[in-house]
């Protein structure tokens, strides 16, 4: 998304581009003036950026209690026997031997505990597609509805009232 | 023979023209009483905005854990009508709502719902004298289902046709809903020249929520549960649809989105029900019955004022409608269009 004019592109991908700062000057431009003028786009704009708000405040996962212990401990066998035992004068040759299989091993213990983060954060953050209605505003919305074709009072008298339900 | 068959059947026409003018000239005492009630009703749904007064409004409904209660202040002065304080503050006037906090509300404008259904074609209406409710004079309208059952009584001062009490009652007649005012105190006509209040100002508008038709995969039907009609079609949000359903006495918005419902979000203290084969979770609030369920990957918040009994006929509604649509066909067509909405 840079600088193409928005007649036939989603509301929704402009506005996220134009929070992002990606638009170019003139694009730009052109969704301030759609903001100013649409009470939908700067509506759009809202739930645009609730959303984007809503994805930061996910929790960090944090991995099971001993996860990475067990991730090095299968780890091991890529360089077991490498490590010679009592070497008492340190040689260079040997040294720089080793070093490019220890090198390989801390890369591929931080690569699996990096690949098995990201599993453990699809696995246990919540799915894109799960839903947790947002029963406040949904009853406000009624009652707002309601109180239009019958006595606003009573119609009325909930907004706000209904808390219990996490948003 | 022919001429006695014609004699007859003039007879019997006679007989049917005069009954028929009868019926006509001296409607049934029963049609008469749901008339006077419909305009009852009518004349309370306007009240609040044409009587100056201020009040305290209670709230009370049944959970598992007991009678809860909340007092809301409310007043109406030129018009406008002010219900509740704060964050929890909505003022309406005319077709405009404001809710939010003070001085950053949002504002909802719309035509209304279509025509609504009248109270009498589903509800057996019956009017009677009633009970004092803050020291007025009332007449109760009694609505009873096809079974002779009373499901709600509303309570309106004889002299202003304010609603001062609205009860909701299960089939079993115990109240499950009562909105009722504590005190109220009218207020003088505001003196000759006195400016009319103003109205909150709004950091964000709906005015544009209404839809001529819900987007290709959102189930709609037209008619649901008992007597439920569908009046209104509205947009909440991103991918969220409100469908508006009125039996003329009471309303059911029924909020549809894509996606599975997280179960383990809803609070405990639910009532876990099964109803056509799909799971239903309800809870009873201060704004009635709160229901959940979720079938076709989508997702159903319904919201109603009604006895909870008369919620569950919707999801059997819903839930035959799902049934009998191209699924995959509509969550294409869905995916491809929601931006072309109204």
């Amino acid at each position: 998304m840079t600088g193409r004019p928005f007649g036939s592109e989603l509301p929704e991908d402009a506005l996220s581009a134009y929070l992002d700062g990606e638009l170019t000057a003139d694009a730009r431009a052109e969704v301030e003036a759609r903001l100013a003028g649409s009470a939908e786009w700067r509506s759009i704009l809202d739930e645009v950026r609730a959303a984007r708000a809503a994805l930061r405040a996910l929790p960090v996962v944090d991995p099971p209690a001993g996860f990475f212990e067990r991730l090095l401990a299968e780890a091991e066998p890529v360089d077991a026997g490498v490590e010679p035992a009592g070497v008492g004068v340190a040689d260079i040759e040997q040294a720089r031997a080793r070093r490019s299989p220890r090198r390989a091993r801390w890369v591929a213990a931080l690569g699996g505990a990096a690949a098995a983060a990201v599993v453990a954060a699809v696995l246990v953050a919540p799915r894109a597609d799960r839903v947790r209605p947002s029963v406040a505003s949904l009853t406000d919305a009624h009652a707002v509805r309601s109180s239009t074709g019958e006595d606003s009072v009573s119609s009325l008298a909930a907004v706000g009232k209904v808390t219990g339900f996490r948003k | 023979m022919s001429r006695r068959v014609s004699r007859i059947g003039v007879v019997q026409l006679a007989l049917f023209v005069s009954l028929g003018g009868a019926v006509l000239l001296f409607p049934a005492p029963h049609a008469e009483a749901n008339d006077n009630a419909a305009a009852l009703l009518a004349r309370a749904r306007t009240a609040a905005s044409t009587h100056d007064f201020v009040g305290v409004v209670r709230i009370r409904w049944h959970t598992p854990k007991g009678t809860q209660v909340a007092d809301v202040p409310v007043s109406s002065d030129q018009g406008l009508v002010e219900v509740g304080l704060g964050s929890e503050k909505v003022v309406g006037h005319g077709l405009d709502r404001w809710a939010g906090a003070d001085g950053a509300a949002t504002l909802w404008h719309d035509a209304g719902p279509d025509q609504l259904p009248k109270p009498g074609t589903k509800w057996d209406l019956s009017t009677t004298a009633g009970p004092a409710v803050v020291g007025r004079p009332t007449t109760v309208v009694v609505a009873r289902d096809h079974d002779g059952n009373v499901r709600a009584r509303l309570y309106v001062d004889q002299s202003t046709g304010l609603l001062l009490r609205r009860e909701v009652l299960d089939r079993h007649g115990h109240a499950v809903h009562d909105v009722s005012f504590v005190a109220l105190s009218a207020v003088d006509n505001p003196a000759p020249g006195q400016a009319p209040p103003t109205t909150p100002r709004a950091h964000r508008e709906r005015t544009h929520d209404q839809l001529a038709h819900v987007p290709s995969g959102i189930t709609a039907p037209s008619a649901a549960g008992d007597g439920f009609r569908l009046v209104g079609r509205y947009r909440q949000g991103a991918g969220v649809v409100q469908l508006f359903y009125s039996d003329g006495l009471f309303n059911v918005s029924v909020f549809e989105q894509r996606g599975e419902l997280d179960w383990e979000a809803l609070p405990v203290g639910g009532t876990d029900t099964t109803v056509s084969d799909h799971r239903t979770l309800s809870y009873e609030t201060a704004a009635g019955t709160v229901m959940f369920w979720n079938f076709d990957g989508a997702v159903y918040t319904c919201i109603s004022d009604a006895p909870p009994d008369a919620v569950t006929g919707l999801v059997t509604t819903f839930a035959d409608a799902s049934d009998h649509s191209d699924a995959i066909h509509d969550v294409i067509k869905f995916v491809l269009g929601p931006f072309s909405w109204g």
